[in-house]
């Protein structure tokens, strides 16, 4: 089975710094695939780059069979492919990015309607399915400010998952709320890759999760990937000692110790 | 409409003494509209009311009334009431209260910009009042109104064409009496509408130049 | 004495219907500007840049002359009303094309981010998340150069347009009561002044609330 995303050679400098430094990668239908690394590694530029948001200065990426920044097609062309990449992708942000100014219901219609052409309607009734999913249906007519963290982040998934992506990215979603939110996020994340209807990229500091939840575990440092293991593999004998000594850090922070 | 370069040459001698005009006016205005604007600021602050009233009603008033008004104010209300100042002075005049008006605000907003804790360490320090003003807060005031005092200057050095409704052959009152007597408008106005544009972008440029240097030394 | 108001009511009638459509003016401009400070093309971004910096540049009283005076010899012959609304409007334009401008940098990265993740169109990222958003913080700037417009208006007098300036000219001229006149006048700016600031205010207020 051919993969739904795949890098080969990625490069992306910002002003005087390489945040990505050639990757390459491949992600198979279905999978989840943690992200772990240290901070400044590039994890987030890495979606970034998978979301279509930023162009890779070197490399190629392809999203389910679309290349988004392939060399000589200029203007309108160009945007229609770019368009049809972001099509395949959704993303989960660190700081939400609600926009503040519409409710919980139309955050989540707005794209449907504008972008997929939903008629109001149908819609509408998208988004409460959508919104129940991720258990808010009874704030679909709060404004955002209205919200604490945790509900905000859960509209942003729903935001996301009402445009039925084949790739569902997550950048640190937890890092922005309070701790005593994040578990709740955790449990539906868990979900979300249990169910096995999407490609899963997501990006984490939480490590019992990303031991539990993912099929995949990628170890990130310095604009690349160091180590590319399964979670048992990852966390239980990993071969870099770089990835170790991280390991055991951050377990060791998770258990208290 | 065509431009004739030779005949924009020929003005010269009729358009710099008319800049110079400009320039003074602009220089004049700016001391009375500094030491002024600074007063005022001072004034509202005080604790009297008798002071701090009028000086906020004053400024009010020259803010949310035309420039031009007031200079013909007065043009025609000084020596009906015994004062007699040349146009040059009565218009340079005219300039430095309204800035000062403004200015006052950026006095006001700089001295207010200067950290509560700063005037907290130097009491708990036990500075003399004035030390205080003259060696802490006034320097790091100083700096954050810069920008704005120096966007007046420029805006002043704009507004100095309304002298020409009052008698001062300044560069507009030149350009016009020049297209008048030739009845060629395009060399002359064109010509003051591109010496203004280049100073004011000069002028611009050297504030923005001077505010970097002085962020360095507030950091330094 | 009666024959002094109406003179001086008409006068402020034309200021007012003055301010009205320079303003007018003034706001397409400053929209088309401020916007296309930040468009793909060149061309747009250097026009709207040149369009910006020239009317800022330069005085209103300068730019009135050049309009009502050079546009003649191209062929361009504007009346003095027309030609105060036009400078008077583009001028202020000028300075709101920064204020929009200023106004849509304002809105933070992450709602573009998210926009475009959500695979809306550069259009409908403006028009359905970045201006809603830059609106309310447009207000109150716009509200100043809503006053300043109306200040610059008494310029027009210097091209015999019968606003309240002109109007305060030759009534001094005919009755030599130059003390009350402008004081008058004075008064009656200032007043049109603090209705405009007192509009903006509670636009800004009714902005905050629905947001």
């Amino acid at each position: 089975m051919s993969p739904i995303v795949s890098l080969r050679g990625v490069r992306k400098r910002y002003g005087e710094t390489e945040v990505l430094r050639g990757v390459d990668l491949d992600v198979a239908p279905g999978e989840t695939v943690s992200i772990i690394g240290p901070s400044g590694s590039g994890k987030s530029t890495l979606l970034r780059i998978v979301m279509a948001l930023d162009e890779p200065d070197a490399g190629t990426i392809t999203i389910d069979g679309e290349m988004p920044w392939a060399a000589g097609a200029k203007g309108r062309a160009a945007s229609a492919r770019l368009r049809r990449a972001r099509e395949r992708v959704g993303m989960v942000f660190q700081h939400f990015n609600l926009f503040p100014h519409m409710t919980a219901l139309g955050n989540v219609t707005e794209a449907p309607v504008r972008v997929l052409g939903l008629e109001r309607g149908a819609a509408q009734a998208r988004a409460r399915e959508h919104l129940a999913r991720v258990g808010l249906e009874d704030k679909a007519g709060s404004y955002p400010a209205q919200l604490s963290g945790g509900q905000r982040q859960r509209v942003a998934i729903a935001r996301a998952l009402a445009m039925q992506p084949k790739v569902m990215l997550f950048d640190e979603i937890t890092s922005a709320l309070d701790p005593e939110l994040v578990g709740g996020l955790l449990a539906l994340l868990r979900e979300l890759a249990q169910q096995r209807t999407m490609t899963m990229l997501i990006v984490t500091h939480h490590m019992k999760f990303a031991e539990a939840s993912s099929d995949r575990v990628l170890f990130f440092d310095r604009g690349m990937i160091v180590e590319d293991a399964p979670p048992a593999a990852m966390f239980g004998a990993p071969r870099d000692e770089r990835v170790r000594r991280f390991v055991e850090a951050i377990s060791a922070v998770e258990r208290g110790g | 409409m065509s431009f004739d370069w030779s005949y924009a040459a020929s003005l010269a001698p009729v358009l710099a003494p008319a800049l110079w005009v400009t320039v003074q006016a602009t220089l004049a205005g700016t001391a009375i509209a500094l030491t002024l604007g600074l007063l005022l600021a001072l004034a509202r602050r005080a604790q009297n009311a008798l002071v701090s009233r009028p000086a906020a009603a004053f400024v009010e008033l020259v803010r949310r009334t035309p420039l031009l008004v007031q200079l013909y104010f007065l043009f025609f209300a000084l020596p009906a009431a015994g004062v007699s100042l040349s146009p040059f002075a009565t218009g340079a005049l005219g300039l430095g209260l309204h800035y000062a008006a403004y200015c006052a605000e950026v006095y006001r907003a700089g001295i207010e910009s200067v950290p509560r804790g700063q005037w907290e360490a130097a009491a708990a320090l036990n500075l003399p009042r004035a030390h205080t003003w003259l060696r802490i807060v006034l320097p790091q005031a100083i700096a954050r109104m810069v920008p704005a005092l120096g966007n007046y200057v420029v805006a002043m050095f704009k507004e100095t064409p309304l002298l020409s409704a009052i008698a001062v052959v300044e560069l507009l009152q030149a350009a016009k009496i020049a297209g008048s007597e030739t009845f060629r408008y395009v060399e002359p106005m064109t010509l003051v509408g591109a010496i203004f544009l280049v100073l004011s972008l000069v002028t611009a440029k050297g504030i923005r130049v001077l505010e970097a240097r002085l962020a360095r030394a507030l950091h330094a | 004495m009666s024959g002094l108001a109406i003179e001086l009511a008409r006068g402020l009638g034309l200021t007012l219907a003055l301010t009205a459509c320079a303003a007018a003016v003034a706001l397409a401009a400053a929209l088309a500007a401020g916007l296309a400070r930040s468009a793909k093309p060149h061309a747009v971004r250097w026009a709207a840049a040149a369009y910006v910096e020239v009317f800022r540049g330069t005085s209103a009283l300068v730019q009135l002359f050049w309009v009502y005076f050079v546009l003649p010899f191209a062929g361009i012959e504007l009346g003095a009303f027309t030609a105060g609304v036009v400078v008077l409007g583009l001028n202020a334009g000028a300075y709101g094309a920064e204020v929009v401008r200023g106004a849509i940098n304002a809105v933070p990265a992450g709602q573009r981010d998210a926009a475009a993740a959500l695979n809306l169109s550069s259009a409908q990222t403006l028009v359905r998340v970045v201006l809603p958003q830059a609106l309310p913080g447009m207000i109150a700037p716009a509200g100043n150069l809503a006053i300043e417009l109306l200040k610059n208006t008494a310029l027009v007098s210097m091209i015999a347009v019968h606003e309240l300036t002109f109007t305060a000219q030759l009534l001094r001229a005919s009755t030599l009561q130059t003390g009350i006149i402008f004081a008058v006048v004075l008064a009656l700016y200032f007043a049109a002044a603090s209705v405009i600031a007192r509009a903006f205010r509670r636009l800004e207020r009714h902005a905050a609330v629905t947001a």
